[in-house]
C-alpha cells in the first residue's frame, strides 16, 4: 500500500506539532504492517483457499443439498434475530430515553449482559433451560416439543447472542435528540403511532439500519452458542459456520473455504454498508458545522460577531 | 524583544487570512491586535508563535529571523481563549509543567520549581488552590492560572488569544484592568488579540486594527479613535452616525449640511459617506446656517450620558446624539418636537466607485 | 409501577414499551442464566469445588486468560497505533484501512479459525517461515492468542479512536510553547488523556477473548492441559452429558465476565467523570 504522509503540503504543521518525517513512516508502516499481517492476509487466504482448485470446484461446492440446507437455516436464524431484536431494540430505546426512571441504569447493564457471556454459555444455559434433563425438558418432551437440537433452540441462542446490538446502536442516537420534538408533535396533537412514524423513525433511520446490519452480521456468524444447541444434525439443524466446521474436519477444505468465502463476502458488505452509514451521518454533522461556520473561515476566532453600533443612513 | 513582522502572507484555500503584513511590535509595549472574526488577526498571532507557519513573509525576533526557529525554542508565552490547561493536572502541575519538561542540564531543583510556581500563583492570587484540578476553578481562574503556567518559563514574548473571549462581562473588565497591572509589573513585550475595541482601548498601549487579512490602521487608542484612517476603522470602534452625500471640489454635502473639506479638493461629484460620532451631534433649538431639522423620535436618559434617537425632516432614517443627561433635562428636550442639529466635527470619506476596492461596510 | 416512578412526560407508550423491553429481557436473558443458578445449586459446594478446581480445569482458566490478557495487550500496543496513525496521519487508502478494522466483528469466527488455521499450519503463508525457526503456531498457545488477537483487534482502536479525535490541539500546542519535547507531548499530555479509553479498549478485548469459541476450535487443537480453553472444556463436558460439571465451570467464567463487565462500567463512570469540563 503506497502512502504519502503530509508533508509537502503548503500548511505543513511546524515541527514541535508532528512528529519528524521518518518517525510518521514508521508509524504508518508499522501500524498498517499489522493490519495486514492479521486482516488482509487472512481475507486474502479464505478466497484463495477456496479457489485452489479452480473456479469450477468452487462452483461445485456449492451443488451440495447440505450446504443449501445450511444457508437457508442461516437466512432463517437471521431474519428471526433481526426483527426480535429490532423490535425489542426501538422500544428499549423508546423506554430508555424518552423516559426517566429509577433502575434505569441496572436496566442498561443488564441489556449489556449478553456481551460479556461466552457464546458456549450462551449454548450452555439453554440446553440447561430447554434439554432433556432440563427445567422445561419433561414438560417439553410430554408435548413432544423439541427445542435443543433443532431450529426453534438455535434461534433462541442466537438472539441470545445479538440481544444488545440493536439497542446499543439506537439509545445513544435517541439520547442526543432528546424529546423535544415528540413532544411538539404531540401538543399539535399525534398520537403514540404517528409520533414514532413520522418524527422518531426518520431521526433514527440511519441508527437503526447500522445496529440491524451489526445484528444479522453477528447472527449469520454465530458459532459457539450454536454449536452447544445444535446438535450438528446435517441437513437439519446445521447453520452455514457449523456447515463450514463439519466440511473442514471431513479435510473438504476447498468446500469449507468456498463456504467460508460466502459469509467473508457477506462481511465485507456490512462493512461497506457501515462505511456508508458512518459517511452519511458524518456528512449530515459537517453539514450542520459547516452552516454554523459558515461565515467564520478561521476556526479559532470568537464565536461572537463585533457589533457594529451604528445609524442607517438619513 | 521586539518583534518585526515582514510581508507575512498566508492563505487558507483561497481564502486569504493574511495578505502580505508589515509590524513592528516595539519591545516592552502591550498591543493589541483588533479586529472582527475572520479578519485574520488570530493567524498572525499564531505565525509570531509559530505554532502556524506563513506562506511567505518571516517573523523576526530582535531582529533575529525566528522562522526556522520551532514554537519550543522561541521563547514564547501563549495563553489560548480556552486556557487549554492541562486536566489532568493538578495547578500545580500545570504551572511547573514548563520547567519539568526542561532537559536535566537546565531544569531546576525541585525545591526551586516549587518557589517559582508558588511565587507565580501569588502573582495571580491564587496560591490557595495549588492542589486543585482546573475543572474545580472558575474560568476566570483558570485563565489567571494559564497566565500564570505562561510565564513560568520567563518567556521574552507573552502572546494571547481572545484572552478574556470565553468570560462575562464583569470578570473580563477586572481580568483586562489585572493584565494592565500585571504588565505594567514585568515589562514583558506582550500582544493580544481581541473582536472587542473597548477591550483593545483599555488595555493596550497600541492597537493594530486587521480587516480582511490587512492591516487597516496603528496607533495608540486615542490616535486610532480621533483620526480613523477609514470607513471600515471609523464604524469599528466606537458608535457612529452616517450621513450620505457627495462631494464637489473641496465642498461636501452631507445630510444637507454643506462643510469645506479642503483634502477633497480635486474630486469631481463623487458619492460620499459622512461619519459623525453621536456625541460630536450638537442639538440646539435655533436654525443656524448648516444644520438639520429633525424629530426627536425618544431619549434614553439612564446614567449620565443620555442619547436622543432624531429622524431628520426632509429624509429617513434615524441618527443618534449623545449628551450628557443634564444638558437633555435642561434644555427639556422632548420626544416628538423639532431642534436642530449640527455636527461638530465630521470626517467624509469618498465612496469607492464599484468595483475598484471594497465598499465601505455600510449597512 | 410503585417502584419505577417517572417524570411526568407527555409522550406516550411507557408502560407498554418499558413492560415489553423487561418482559423480553427476562425471558430471553434473565430466565436462561437464572437455569444456570438453578442448576448450579443442585450440587453441592464440595462437588462444586472439586469440579472447578480439577487440574484440567484449573490449566485451562490459566490458558484462557492467559492467552486473552497477551490478546488484549498486543492489542493496546497496536490498537493504540492504529487509532493514532488513523487519527493523526494522511495516506492513501485510509479510508479503506478504517473501515477494514471492523473486519473481525463482521467476519463469523469459524471463518476467522480456518483461515488462520491455515495460514500458520506448518505448510501455510506464514507458518512455513515459522516452522524453521522453531516457532510453533498451530496447536499451541501462540496459536490461541493469534487467533484471540484477530478477534479482539478493534476494541482498543475504536475506544481511543474517538478520544484521539476530540483532544483539543490547544492543550498540545501549549505544551510545544512551554517547551515541550513532542515525545513529553506525548507521555505528559497526550497518553493521560486517552488512558480511560485503552483502558476500556484493553477490558472489552479481553472480555471478548476470554469467551471466545469458534475460532479457538480450529487452531489450538484442543489438547486438554495444553491447549484447551475454559468454554472448549465445557463444550467438552456438555458432548460427553456432564451437565453439571459444565454448569460450574460455566458459573465460574460467568463470575469472571461479571466483574469484568463491573470494572468496565465503572472504568467509564470514572472516565466520563474525569472528563466532566
Amino acid at each position: 500500500m503506497r502512502e504519502t504522509v503530509t508533508i509537502a503540503r503548503p500548511h505543513a504543521k511546524p515541527r514541535a506539532l508532528t512528529e519528524p518525517r521518518w518517525v510518521r513512516y514508521t508509524l504508518t508502516a508499522l501500524a498498517l504492517g499489522f493490519l495486514a499481517l492479521f486482516l488482509l492476509i487472512p481475507l486474502v487466504a479464505v478466497f484463495w483457499e477456496a479457489l485452489s482448485k479452480g473456479f469450477g470446484t468452487y462452483l461445485a461446492s456449492f451443488h451440495d443439498v447440505y450446504a443449501w440446507h445450511a444457508i437457508k437455516l442461516t437466512l432463517i436464524v437471521v431474519a428471526a434475530s433481526v426483527i426480535c431484536n429490532g423490535v425489542f431494540g426501538i422500544t428499549a430505546a423508546w423506554a430508555i430515553t424518552k423516559f426517566s426512571f429509577r433502575g434505569k441504569s441496572l436496566l442498561l447493564t443488564l441489556i449489556d449482559l449478553p456481551f460479556a457471556v461466552s457464546p458456549v454459555i450462551a449454548g450452555l444455559i439453554f440446553v440447561l433451560l430447554f434439554g432433556l434433563q432440563g427445567v422445561f425438558g419433561p414438560w417439553l418432551r410430554d408435548h413432544d416439543l423439541k427445542m435443543i437440537f433443532a431450529v426453534p433452540g438455535i434461534v433462541l441462542a442466537t438472539m441470545f447472542i445479538t440481544f444488545p446490538f440493536v439497542a446499543r446502536e439506537l439509545i445513544p442516537v435517541m439520547q442526543s435528540q432528546g424529546t423535544e420534538e415528540e413532544e411538539a408533535a404531540r401538543v399539535l396533537g399525534a398520537g403514540g403511532w404517528r409520533i414514532f412514524w413520522r418524527i422518531t423513525l426518520p431521526n433514527i433511520k440511519w441508527g437503526l439500519l447500522y445496529g440491524l446490519i451489526l445484528c444479522s452480521a453477528r447472527a449469520m456468524g454465530e458459532f459457539g452458542a450454536v454449536s452447544v444447541v445444535s446438535g450438528h444434525i446435517s441437513g437439519r439443524t446445521n447453520t452455514l459456520p457449523l456447515h463450514i466446521e463439519i466440511l473442514y474436519n471431513e479435510y473438504q477444505f476447498v468446500s469449507a473455504f468456498a463456504c467460508a468465502s460466502l459469509l467473508t463476502l457477506l462481511a465485507l458488505v456490512t462493512l461497506v454498508v457501515k462505511s456508508l452509514v458512518e459517511w452519511h451521518t458524518h456528512r449530515i454533522e459537517a453539514l450542520a458545522e459547516a452552516e454554523a461556520f459558515e461565515d467564520r473561515p478561521e476556526g479559532a476566532d470568537s464565536p461572537h460577531q463585533p457589533l457594529h453600533p451604528h445609524r442607517d443612513h438619513p | 524583544m521586539s518583534i518585526s513582522i515582514r510581508k507575512v502572507t498566508k492563505r487558507y484555500k483561497r481564502f486569504h487570512a493574511l495578505d502580505d503584513i508589515s509590524l513592528e511590535i516595539p519591545e516592552g509595549q502591550l498591543v493589541a491586535l483588533l479586529g472582527p472574526s475572520g479578519s485574520g488577526k488570530t493567524t498572525l498571532l499564531r505565525i509570531i508563535a509559530g505554532l502556524d507557519q506563513p506562506d511567505s513573509g518571516s517573523v523576526l525576533f530582535h531582529g533575529a529571523d525566528a522562522g526556522k526557529a520551532s514554537i519550543r525554542d522561541r521563547k514564547v508565552g501563549f495563553v489560548f481563549q480556552h486556557y487549554a490547561l492541562f486536566r489532568h493536572m493538578t495547578i500545580f502541575d500545570n504551572v511547573a509543567f514548563g520547567l519539568a519538561v526542561r532537559p536535566r542540564e537546565s531544569r531546576p531543583s525541585k525545591a526551586d520549581i516549587n518557589d517559582k510556581v508558588h511565587r507565580l500563583l501569588e502573582m495571580v492570587q491564587l496560591d490557595w488552590c495549588a492542589d486543585r484540578y482546573p475543572h474545580q476553578l472558575s474560568g476566570g481562574q483558570r485563565q489567571r492560572i494559564a497566565l500564570a503556567r505562561a510565564l513560568a518559563v520567563e518567556p521574552s514574548v507573552l502572546l494571547l488569544d481572545e484572552p478574556f473571549g470565553a468570560l462575562d462581562a464583569k470578570v473580563r473588565a477586572e481580568l483586562r484592568r489585572w493584565l494592565r497591572r500585571l504588565h505594567d509589573d514585568t515589562g514583558i513585550t506582550s500582544v493580544f488579540v481581541t473582536h472587542d475595541q473597548e477591550e483593545a482601548m483599555e488595555v493596550s498601549d497600541r492597537v493594530v486594527v486587521i480587516n480582511n487579512g490587512k492591516v487597516e490602521q496603528e496607533g495608540t487608542p486615542a490616535d486610532i479613535y480621533d483620526h480613523p484612517a477609514s470607513p471600515f476603522v471609523f464604524q469599528f470602534i466606537g458608535n457612529v452616525n452616517l450621513f450620505q452625500g457627495r462631494v464637489h471640489q473641496g465642498w461636501a454635502n452631507v445630510g444637507g449640511v454643506k462643510l469645506e473639506m479642503p483634502e477633497h479638493g480635486s474630486v469631481e461629484d463623487a458619492p460620499a459617506i459622512g461619519y459623525v460620532r453621536p456625541h460630536d451631534v450638537v442639538v440646539t433649538r435655533h436654525n443656524d446656517e448648516g444644520s438639520l431639522a429633525a424629530t426627536i423620535r425618544h431619549i434614553h436618559a439612564i446614567g449620565p450620558l443620555a442619547r436622543v434617537e432624531l429622524t431628520p425632516q426632509k429624509q429617513s432614517g434615524v441618527f443618534e446624539a449623545q449628551m450628557p443627561s443634564e444638558v437633555v433635562k435642561s434644555m427639556h428636550l422632548e420626544v416628538g418636537e423639532t431642534v436642530y442639529v449640527a455636527p461638530r466635527k465630521v470626517k467624509v470619506f469618498i465612496e469607492p466607485s464599484p468595483g475598484s476596492s471594497p465598499p465601505p461596510p455600510a449597512t | 409501577m410503585p417502584i419505577l416512578l417517572h417524570k411526568r412526560s407527555i409522550l406516550p407508550g411507557f408502560g407498554l414499551t418499558l413492560g415489553f423491553t423487561v418482559l423480553y429481557l427476562g425471558l430471553l436473558v434473565l430466565l436462561p442464566l437464572s437455569a444456570l443458578v438453578i442448576k448450579t445449586l443442585d450440587m453441592t459446594w464440595a462437588q462444586f469445588w472439586s469440579t472447578v478446581t480439577a487440574p484440567q480445569v484449573v490449566a485451562s482458566y490459566k490458558l484462557s486468560f492467559g492467552t486473552a490478557l497477551a490478546a488484549a495487550a498486543i492489542n493496546v500496543v497496536f490498537g493504540l497505533l492504529v487509532a493514532w496513525v488513523l487519527v493523526r496521519y494522511h495516506f492513501y487508502g485510509k479510508r479503506f484501512v478504517d473501515a477494514m478494522v471492523d473486519l473481525p466483528f463482521a467476519l463469523p469466527t469459524a471463518v476467522a479459525g480456518i483461515a488462520l488455521t491455515s495460514l500458520y499450519a506448518p505448510t501455510g503463508w506464514i507458518g512455513q517461515w515459522l516452522e524453521p525457526l522453531g516457532i510453533r503456531v498451530v496447536f499451541a498457545p501462540l496459536g490461541i492468542i493469534v487467533a484471540l488477537t484477530f478477534i479482539s483487534l478493534p476494541f482498543v482502536v475504536r475506544t481511543v479512536q474517538p478520544v484521539l479525535e476530540d483532544l483539543g490541539k490547544e492543550v498540545e500546542e501549549a505544551a510545544a510553547s512551554l517547551g515541550a519535547s513532542r515525545l513529553q507531548i506525548f507521555t505528559h499530555i497526550i497518553l493521560p488523556e486517552l488512558w480511560p479509553a485503552i483502558l476500556t479498549g484493553f477490558a472489552l478485548a479481553f472480555a471478548r477473548a476470554v469467551g471466545e469459541f469458534g475460532s479457538i476450535v480450529f487452531i489450538s487443537g484442543n489438547i486438554p492441559m495444553k491447549t484447551e480453553i475454559t468454554p472448549l472444556l465445557i463444550f467438552s463436558k456438555l458432548e460427553q452429558f456432564r451437565y453439571a460439571e459444565a454448569t460450574a465451570i460455566g458459573v465460574v467464567m460467568l463470575g469472571a465476565s461479571f466483574i469484568l463487565l463491573l470494572v468496565i462500567n465503572f472504568m467509564q463512570r470514572w472516565a466520563n467523570k474525569r472528563m466532566a469540563f
